[in-house]
C-alpha cells in the first residue's frame, strides 16, 4: 500500500459464533469466511485480521471510511455469527495490517499457541478492550507470519 | 442479408438462436421452461411480471409458486397466473402464461429509487396480483410489518444524507433474508413491508420476522458513527382479514404498532382484540379533539377533611369527560391518549380556570387543589397561565393549591425549583402528588419547597395496608412537620383507616369516607350539609356519614 491513502477508518468487533458444528470440523467454514473476506477486501482496500477461538470470532477492520462501512455491513448481514459488539470505530493515520487482506489467528494453530482459550466477549467490561483486540491480533499475526514465514 | 450468408452455418444458428433468446426474454407472452427437476431454466419477464416474482433462473418454481403445482409436484394448466404447461422430450415442462391480461402484467412494478424494494404503489399493485391467486392457493399470505426504531434519533446524529444512507444499508441487511417471489416494499420513511407465501403455518414467516429483527438490531456504521437502531415487528395472516392482500397489511401494521407501544425490538401477531383497541383509541382520539370545543370536560370536587380543624378544608379537581353518546369517560382511559396527543397542556390549562372559577363562588377559605402534568409543568407559559387563571376567576391566591408529581420534577431540577418559586411568589401552594407510587425519595422533599405531601391511597388501602406501612405513614408525616409541609392521606374510605392515619400523625384526609368526587352543582350543598351536620362531635364520631 505505497499509495496516499485518504482518512482511514479502523472498525473492532467480536461476535458469537453461530455455526452448528463440532469445533474439529470448523475450519473448512472459516476458510470459506476468510476466502471470501480477503476476495472483498482485497478489491476495496480494506485490511484487516479476524480471530477465531470456538466460540467467538474477533475482527479488526482497517481503510477507506466508506469501504471499511460496507465491509463491515456485509459482515453483519452473515448469518454465521449473531450478537456483534463494536469495540471501537475511529480514525487512524496509518494501517496495523498492511499487505493483509484478511489475516487469520485461530483455534486450530500452533500447539504452543498461548491464546488458544482466548474469549474476546470478555473484552466488553474493559475499557481499552479495542486496543487491548488490535493490540493481540496484530502481535498474533506476527507470530504466525514468522511462523509460516508469509505475509 | 449478404453477411449472413458470409457466416458458416454454425455461427449463424447460433446468431438466430441468440435473437430467439432475445425476442423470447422481451415477448408479450409469459414463457418459462423447467427442467425435470422442476428447476427455472428460463422465465421471461412478461412470465416473471405475472407471476410476481423476479430472478426465477436456477430456483425451484415449486418452492417460489407452490400453487401452480398439484401435490406430487407436476405443475398445472390453469390457476393464477393462468399457465399451459406442455411435458417436454427431457421430462421438463415448458409453461405459456394465458396472456388474458398482459397489459397489466406487462407493468413494471413501481420502486422506491433509495432501496430498490417495491414503492407503496407497487406493493398495492404486486399484491394485487397476489390476492388474485388466493382462491387457488393452499396456503396463507403472510405481512410482516416492520418499523425501524430510534431511526428519527439517528437522522439527528446523521443528517439526512447520512439517513438515507443508513436506510440503504437497511435494505442491504433485508435483502438476503428475502427469497424469491416475497414482495419487499418501503412504505413512509422507516416502514418496511414484506409480503410472502406460507403454507399457511405461522412458524416460517416468525422465523424470517425474528431474523428480520436480529439483522436490524445489530450495530450499522455509517460516516464513521455506530448506529443502533433496530425493529419493533408486527404479522398478520391472509386468513386474519377481510381477504384483500391490501388489508393484511393493515392488520400486521396495527400488531406492529401494539407491539411497539409495550416492548421495541419484538415481534408480535396481529390478533382481533387488537383492532377493538384500536378501534378505541381513535374513538377517544377523534373525539378528544372535539371535546374541548365542545366543551364536553367538566369537573368534580372531592372534599378533602382536616383533623385539626375537624372540618372541610377544601377540594381536589377532578376532570371527567361527558362524551354525548359514551357519557362519562375515565380519565384513565383518555388523559395517556391525550398526553401523546400533546393536548394535556390545552387540557391543563381549562381546568386550572374552571377550578379557580368554581371555587372562587364557594363561602369561606376553602382551597381548590389542581393536578399539572409535568408535560403542563414544563410548558413555558406555566406560571402566565396560573397567573391569568387566579386574575380571571378573582380566587386568592393562597386557595389555590397545586399538586405536582414526582416525574414532573425528575426532568429538570434547576429550572423545576425556579418555577416552583416564582409560583409560590404567586402565593400559590404547591403539594407533592401520588407520593409513594415513584422513587419517593426523601431528598425530594428537601430540594424542593412544597407545602403539602399528598401520600398515596396504596399506603391506606389495600394489601399493603399492614403494621410496616403504618410505619412508614407515621415517618413521612413526621418528616414532613420537619420540613413544614403539610402531610395528607389519600384514598380513606373506612373509619379505622381514619383513626389509624389520624394516629399516625396525618394532618388531612381525602377519600370515599367523605365523598365520591361529586359534580359542582352538589359542591354548595355539601358544603353546607357537612358544615351544619358537622360539630366537635360531628359525622367521624357518631358514624352518621354525609351523602
Amino acid at each position: 500500500m505505497s499509495l496516499p491513502e485518504g482518512r482511514l477508518l479502523r472498525a473492532v468487533y467480536f461476535s458469537r459464533n453461530c455455526i452448528d458444528l463440532p469445533l474439529a470440523e470448523m475450519r473448512p467454514a472459516i476458510d470459506d469466511i476468510l476466502r471470501t473476506s480477503q476476495r472483498n477486501n482485497a478489491r476495496v482496500g480494506v485490511t484487516g485480521a479476524l480471530i477465531f477461538t470456538g466460540n467467538a470470532f474477533g475482527q479488526v477492520l482497517e481503510g477507506p471510511i466508506e469501504q471499511v462501512e460496507e465491509i463491515f455491513d456485509r459482515i453483519q448481514g452473515d448469518p454465521r455469527h449473531c450478537d456483534v459488539t463494536v469495540l471501537d470505530i475511529c480514525e487512524v493515520t496509518e494501517r496495523s495490517f498492511t499487505g493483509w487482506a484478511m489475516g487469520y489467528v485461530g483455534f486450530d494453530q500452533a500447539e504452543d499457541d498461548p491464546f488458544r482459550d482466548f474469549d474476546p466477549t470478555v473484552l466488553r467490561s474493559q475499557t481499552p478492550a479495542a486496543v487491548e483486540l488490535c493490540d493481540l491480533l496484530c502481535g498474533l499475526a506476527q507470530r504466525s507470519e514468522l511462523r509460516n514465514g508469509t505475509a | 442479408m449478404p453477411d449472413r450468408q458470409a457466416l458458416p452455418g454454425e455461427m449463424c444458428r447460433e446468431a438466430a438462436a441468440a435473437r430467439l433468446a432475445a425476442g423470447l426474454a422481451q415477448a408479450p407472452t409469459g414463457l418459462i421452461l423447467l427442467t425435470a427437476g422442476g428447476v427455472v431454466d428460463f422465465a421471461n419477464v412478461a412470465f416473471e411480471t405475472a407471476l410476481g416474482a423476479s430472478g426465477l433462473t436456477g430456483r425451484r418454481l415449486t418452492a417460489v409458486a407452490p400453487h401452480l403445482f398439484d401435490p406430487d409436484g407436476t405443475p398445472i394448466s390453469g390457476g393464477t397466473p393462468a399457465v399451459t404447461w406442455s411435458r417436454q422430450a427431457d421430462g421438463g415442462f415448458l409453461g405459456i402464461c394465458d396472456a388474458a391480461r398482459p397489459a397489466p402484467a406487462m407493468r413494471m412494478p413501481d420502486r422506491d429509487p433509495l432501496t430498490g424494494f417495491l414503492s407503496a404503489q407497487g406493493l398495492t399493485e404486486a399484491l394485487g396480483a397476489l390476492s388474485q391467486t388466493a382462491p387457488e392457493t393452499p396456503g396463507d399470505v403472510a405481512a410482516i410489518y416492520l418499523d425501524l426504531d430510534y431511526f428519527q434519533r439517528a437522522v439527528e446524529t446523521l443528517g439526512p444524507d447520512g439517513g438515507d444512507t443508513l436506510l440503504r444499508r437497511v435494505a442491504a441487511r433485508l435483502r438476503p433474508v428475502i427469497r424469491a417471489g416475497d414482495l419487499a416494499a418501503r412504505l413512509g420513511h422507516d416502514e418496511f413491508v414484506l409480503a410472502l407465501y406460507t403454507d399457511g403455518g405461522r412458524d416460517g414467516p416468525a422465523e424470517i420476522a425474528l431474523r428480520l429483527c436480529e439483522m436490524l438490531a445489530r450495530p450499522f456504521l455509517v460516516n464513521g458513527h455506530q448506529i443502533l437502531i433496530g425493529a419493533s415487528v408486527g404479522l398478520a395472516l391472509r386468513s386474519q382479514s377481510t381477504g384483500t392482500a391490501g388489508d393484511v397489511i393493515r392488520l400486521a401494521k396495527i400488531a406492529m404498532e401494539d407491539g411497539r407501544r409495550t416492548a421495541r425490538g419484538q415481534i408480535r401477531w396481529y390478533e382481533s382484540a387488537m383492532s377493538e383497541a384500536l378501534r378505541e383509541r381513535r374513538f377517544i382520539e377523534n373525539g378528544l379533539r372535539r371535546a374541548l370545543l365542545l366543551d364536553e370536560f367538566e369537573v368534580f370536587y372531592q372534599p378533602q377533611f382536616d383533623f385539626a380543624q375537624d372540618t372541610i378544608t377544601g377540594f381536589e379537581a377532578l376532570i371527567r369527560w361527558r362524551h354525548s353518546e359514551r357519557g362519562l369517560i375515565s380519565p384513565v382511559t383518555f388523559i395517556p391518549i391525550a398526553e401523546e396527543m400533546a393536548l394535556l397542556p390545552a387540557i391543563g390549562a381549562w381546568v386550572l380556570r374552571a377550578a379557580c372559577t368554581e371555587a372562587a363562588s364557594w363561602a369561606g377559605n376553602l382551597t381548590i387543589a389542581v393536578n399539572v402534568s409535568p408535560i403542563q409543568f414544563e410548558m413555558a407559559d406555566f406560571v402566565a397561565v396560573v397567573e391569568h387563571a387566579l386574575k380571571r376567576s378573582g380566587l386568592a391566591p393562597g386557595r389555590l393549591e397545586l399538586e405536582l408529581t414526582e416525574a414532573g420534577l425528575l426532568r429538570h431540577e434547576a429550572s423545576t425549583v425556579a418555577r416552583m418559586n416564582a409560583l409560590r411568589a404567586l402565593g400559590v401552594r404547591l403539594a407533592l402528588d401520588d407520593f409513594g407510587t415513584g422513587y419517593a425519595s426523601l431528598n425530594y422533599l428537601r430540594q424542593f419547597p412544597f407545602d403539602k405531601i399528598k401520600m398515596d391511597q396504596s399506603f391506606v388501602r389495600g394489601p399493603t395496608a399492614d403494621v410496616d406501612t403504618m410505619r412508614i405513614v407515621q415517618a413521612v408525616a413526621q418528616l414532613g412537620q420537619s420540613f413544614g409541609m403539610t402531610v395528607l392521606a389519600e384514598g380513606v374510605e373506612t373509619r379505622g383507616q381514619l383513626e389509624d392515619v389520624r394516629a399516625r400523625g396525618c394532618d388531612s384526609v381525602q377519600g370515599y369516607l367523605f365523598s365520591k368526587p361529586m359534580p359542582a352543582h352538589k359542591v354548595k350543598a355539601f358544603i353546607a350539609h357537612f358544615s351544619s351536620a358537622h360539630r366537635p362531635a360531628g359525622p367521624i364520631v357518631t358514624g352518621s356519614e354525609p351523602s
